[in-house]
């Protein structure tokens, strides 16, 4: 099986109605990293998920490179990815990890990882329901150990702690400690600081649509790179 | 002519001592319908999959005309049905008209747009939601196929029995390319028009009430389907 990694993206611009909204010239994502990236609302972080992920049209993914492959099913089947809103299929709790797994797996073996998984995301108890009718906690956890669920060799994460309570927010953050302690790297996007220090050990700060700070995590916060990086680390609002 | 109420009376009796012709003539519309929707549906199923998914040239203009055929006339089906099996038809040779096959061809014909654009319908809103998370899996479009089939079969059991209700209750397909022949092609809809023409109410009646029976049936069948779906959240 091929690398996916390193991720190099090269003049990745994207414009709407002659807007610009992202323009990376040049950025890395090295293997084995954990990186966090943050920035106010609407800086773009989703749309560069998005561009790395293949999930743009007009020639976007072109400027992304998986070790060389342009993001397709071959790049994505290694790759777990969760968006904001992630989908769950209408199938049962433990049908939507099964799905995940039946590309490897199969029989016992299939079963014994899907009930570990379930575990992992305390949902154990929920494994016949529907996932449509999981609440937004546990339907994250779930997305989360789906996108686990075949040891990925990167993780993308949209904001997976957004809106959880405390209890979930920690279950999904133990999830994602422990497949980076495996070895997996981590883009993690996150309005949560104290997430992205606690994760990551590199920090990417994004607004209108381009990369402005890239540094160290302990770097970042502590002696921010540039009077921006400063600015949103206190809080304030970025010029 | 009897009276409406000897007729509905006679017409039970009928029902209820199974008589053997009226179970012959049940059994044939029966089998002819089944066999016309199982062989609309293995072409209308991956012809919907194709046009809600699939990107080539003409698809919106086959996307108009299998939706215009959904609502086919009988009739128009049966002449050109007739016209393609008649002895100077492009068929004719197969020899089949007025046979129970030639029912079960003018039957599919009218089914599988029905199959098809209903299916299209629900391949589309699913494949709308699930579009960029199946992408994000990584799947194949053979792949994504068979998740979308799967996860669509509530609706697609639904566009099945729409079907099935549209071929037991046409009348003018399977009279004009059957014949309503006696032991041979001879089905609910078309006894109940022939013998309501030659006033013999009762075994039309009777007919009328399997009819009804089986069209309740179905929608029963249908809305449990849908309840079932709902329950289990799976819509």
């Amino acid at each position: 099986m091929s690398e996916v990694l390193p991720l190099s993206v090269r003049s990745l611009t994207v414009q709407r109605g002659g807007k610009p909204l992202l323009n990376v010239p040049d950025w890395q994502l090295q293997r084995g990293e954990s990186v966090a990236l943050i920035g106010p609302n609407g800086a773009g972080k989703s749309l560069l998920l998005r561009a790395l992920t293949g999930l743009l049209d007009n020639g976007v993914e072109q400027a992304v490179s998986w070790a060389g492959q342009t993001p397709g099913p071959a790049v994505m089947s290694r790759c777990g990815v969760v968006m904001q809103q992630p989908l769950m299929l209408r199938r049962s709790v433990e049908a939507n990890l099964y799905f995940a797994l039946e590309r490897a797996l199969a029989g016992d073996a299939l079963k014994a990882q899907a009930a570990q998984a379930l575990h992992a995301a305390e949902l154990a108890d929920k494994a016949a329901q529907s996932a449509r009718v999981l609440s937004g906690g546990e339907r994250m956890r779930l997305a989360v150990a789906r996108a686990l669920a075949l040891s990925p060799d990167c993780l993308l994460l949209d904001e997976p702690t957004a809106s959880l309570d405390h209890s979930s927010a920690r279950n999904v953050e133990a999830l994602v400690s422990g497949a980076c302690a495996s070895g997996a790297t981590l883009l993690l996007i996150t309005h949560d600081l104290a997430l992205a220090r606690r994760l990551c050990s590199r920090t990417v700060l994004m607004h209108r649509g381009e990369i402005i700070a890239d540094a160290a995590t302990d770097t970042f916060f502590d002696s921010p790179p540039n009077s921006q990086a400063e600015a949103f680390v206190r809080g304030e609002y970025l010029e | 002519m009897h009276s409406f109420s000897e007729a509905f009376a006679e017409a039970a009796s009928l029902l209820l001592s199974f008589d053997p012709a009226l179970l012959e003539i049940v059994s044939l519309s029966l089998r002819v319908s089944l066999l016309a929707v199982l062989i609309a549906a293995l072409i209308g199923l991956p012809l919907g999959a194709l046009l809600a998914i699939g990107r080539f040239p003409g698809r919106n203009l086959l996307t108009i005309v299998v939706n215009t055929a959904m609502g086919l006339p009988p009739v128009v089906v049966g002449l050109v049905a007739y016209l393609l099996l008649s002895r100077a038809g492009a068929l004719g040779p197969l020899e089949l008209l007025y046979t129970p096959t030639a029912m079960v061809i003018a039957q599919t014909v009218l089914v599988m747009p029905i199959i098809a654009g209903l299916s299209r319908q629900s391949f589309v809103e699913l494949h709308s939601e699930y579009r960029e998370q199946l992408q994000l899996f990584g799947l194949s479009t053979r792949a994504q196929l068979k998740v979308l089939i799967w996860d669509a079969r509530y609706a697609l059991v639904t566009a099945l029995l729409a079907g099935f209700g549209r071929a037991t209750a046409e009348v003018g397909a399977v009279l004009m390319v059957g014949g309503n022949i006696n032991h041979y092609t001879r089905v609910m809809t078309t006894t109940i028009a022939m013998e309501t023409s030659k006033g013999n109410l009762a075994v039309a009646l009777g007919l009328g009430m399997v009819l009804l029976l089986i069209a309740f049936a179905v929608n029963a069948l249908v809305h449990s389907v849908r309840v079932r779906a709902e329950r289990a959240a799976y819509v």
